[in-house]
């Protein structure tokens, strides 16, 4: 359920920032659209990762963004960098 | 007025590979790279640990206090390797050629260094003033203009600045310039010291650094490995040179340049097949006439593949036969410099019949499949070559070398 939610939050979130890059309808972006589909070239990609690292505060690596084809891998992508970071974070007194 | 022949009569490097143009062939005629991991900069910061840095590099070497205070790295760079060029063609000895002489050199960032630190005064220390010689410091034609000072060259002299292909541009407009009678010599070349940290910072964020190393051509590359330096050429009219015994140490006989229209960082190979036949066309040569081409061979994927299908738009049935090589495989990319440099690489590759190897090759892709020189340099006597500069914004120029007589 927890993961669930954070999953649709890290959706919306990424959806939420693709639609500022790209100046498109949020509605307009699934799970499943292509960076084709969404007619991002190399440029926007890099103005994604860039918005992505910042709203997230995470880094993605270079070699992870160029195998990210659509709004799903980005999705794992950043839940995937995000439990790595959750697991390797100092615990809180 | 015919057009005159334009030879090379001195040649001065600093790179990775040495600090002047007998290190420098050394190096590459054995096929040895200078990647490793950065010293200049802290590298926690950054997520690429690798460059082509010129190692052990002191300004006091080459400077004293009251000059080195006016010059930024690749200012100092630019001279370090005119003097070497200056003084091997012993051109500085002929008075009546200063009025006839040029200095067209290139660079991408220009002072970006001293740029950096005067602005982080402002930025991070709270100071409110710079420093009054940040501007001529930071000008992009810091060197023309130095180079000029020192050697009393009166001639038409300015600076291009056309990213990774700069360097070929000043090359080759300081070729036309000798050959339609404008000058009778030129310094012409490049120089660039891209290791600031803000510089690297926004390279990182590009995403075209490799991790690794520079593999161009080869399968599993992954990026450019980032270099700095400077190499110059003495260029003048053969007529002159000969008259007063030089050493011709090559020739240029023809120039090409293109713009894509297309992308302001994807390469497009019409653009660069453009330049090259241009290049042929204005050296009156037929493709089968050119033995080597010294490549742009960046690393990117998207260079390197674009590059080849470049080369064959151009070549036809004669790529086949081309030995093609890039080597930024053992210098890295020197950005605006990086046209100099692979300048003397190439005249130095006729002059020697060797052909400097494309390093760090793993294994053969099949979007590059051409004959790349894999690893080891071989021997090979070509009377032409051509060598590459494609820059980002789709800015292309290519010169064309005849071996010297």
């Amino acid at each position: 359920m927890e993961d669930n939610k954070l999953s649709d939050q890290i959706t919306a979130k990424v959806i939420e920032t693709i639609s500022k890059v790209k100046k498109i309808a949020p509605e307009a972006i699934g799970l499943e659209s292509t960076f084709e589909e969404l007619k991002m070239d190399s440029l926007d990609g890099l103005d994604l990762f860039f918005e992505l690292e910042e709203a997230f505060d995470l880094t993605i690596a270079d070699e992870s963004a160029r195998s990210l084809r659509n709004v799903r891998n980005i999705v794992e992508e950043i839940e995937k960098l995000i439990s790595k970071r959750d697991l390797t974070a100092p615990a809180q007194s | 007025m015919p057009k005159r022949r334009v030879v090379i009569t001195g040649l001065g490097v600093i790179s990775s590979l040495g600090k002047n143009s007998i290190e420098f062939w050394d190096m590459l005629s054995r096929g040895v790279p200078s990647i490793r991991p950065m010293e200049s900069v802290d590298r926690a910061c950054l997520r690429f640990q690798n460059a082509a840095e010129v190692r052990g590099y002191r300004t006091s070497d080459h400077f004293n206090e009251e000059q080195a205070r006016l010059l930024d790295k690749f200012v100092q760079f630019g001279l370090v390797a005119a003097r070497e060029a200056i003084t091997s063609s012993g051109i500085e000895r002929i008075p009546r050629l200063r009025e006839r002489t040029g200095v067209i050199t290139g660079s991408a960032l220009g002072g970006q260094g001293m740029e950096d630190e005067a602005f982080a005064e402002l930025y991070l220390r709270g100071r409110t003033r710079v420093h009054p010689l940040s501007i001529p410091r930071v000008m992009a034609n810091a060197l023309t203009s130095h180079i000029s000072m020192q050697y009393g060259f009166t001639g038409p002299s300015y600076t291009v600045s056309t990213a990774c292909s700069s360097a070929n541009h000043a090359i080759g407009q300081a070729f036309w310039m000798i050959r339609d009678g404008l000058i009778d010599a030129a310094l012409a070349g490049g120089s660039e010291a891209p290791f600031s940290f803000g510089n690297l910072k926004a390279w990182e964020a590009m995403r075209v650094v490799s991790q690794d190393t520079c593999r161009p051509f080869s399968k599993f590359r992954d990026g450019i490995i980032l270099g700095e330096g400077g190499a110059m050429l003495v260029l003048e009219a053969r007529d002159l040179a000969v008259s007063r015994g030089a050493c011709i140490q090559g020739e240029i006989v023809g120039f090409g340049m293109s713009s894509d229209a297309y992308h302001i960082t994807q390469p497009k190979p019409e653009g660069a097949a453009q330049a090259m036949k241009m290049a042929l066309d204005d050296a009156a040569l037929k493709p089968e006439m050119i033995g080597y081409i010294n490549a742009h061979g960046t690393g990117t994927p998207a260079n390197d593949s674009s590059e080849v299908r470049g080369i064959r738009a151009a070549f036809g049935k004669h790529a086949e036969r081309l030995a093609v090589s890039s080597t930024k495989s053992m210098h890295g990319h020197a950005l605006g410099a990086a046209g100099a440099l692979e300048a003397v690489a190439t005249v130095l590759s006729l002059r020697n019949n060797c052909l400097p190897p494309t390093a760090n090759f793993v294994e053969r892709d099949p979007e590059c499949d051409l004959d790349i020189i894999p690893n080891l340099p071989r021997d090979a006597s070509c009377e032409y070559a051509l060598s590459n500069s494609f820059g980002f914004g789709g800015l292309n120029a290519v010169i064309a070398f005849r071996k010297g007589e």
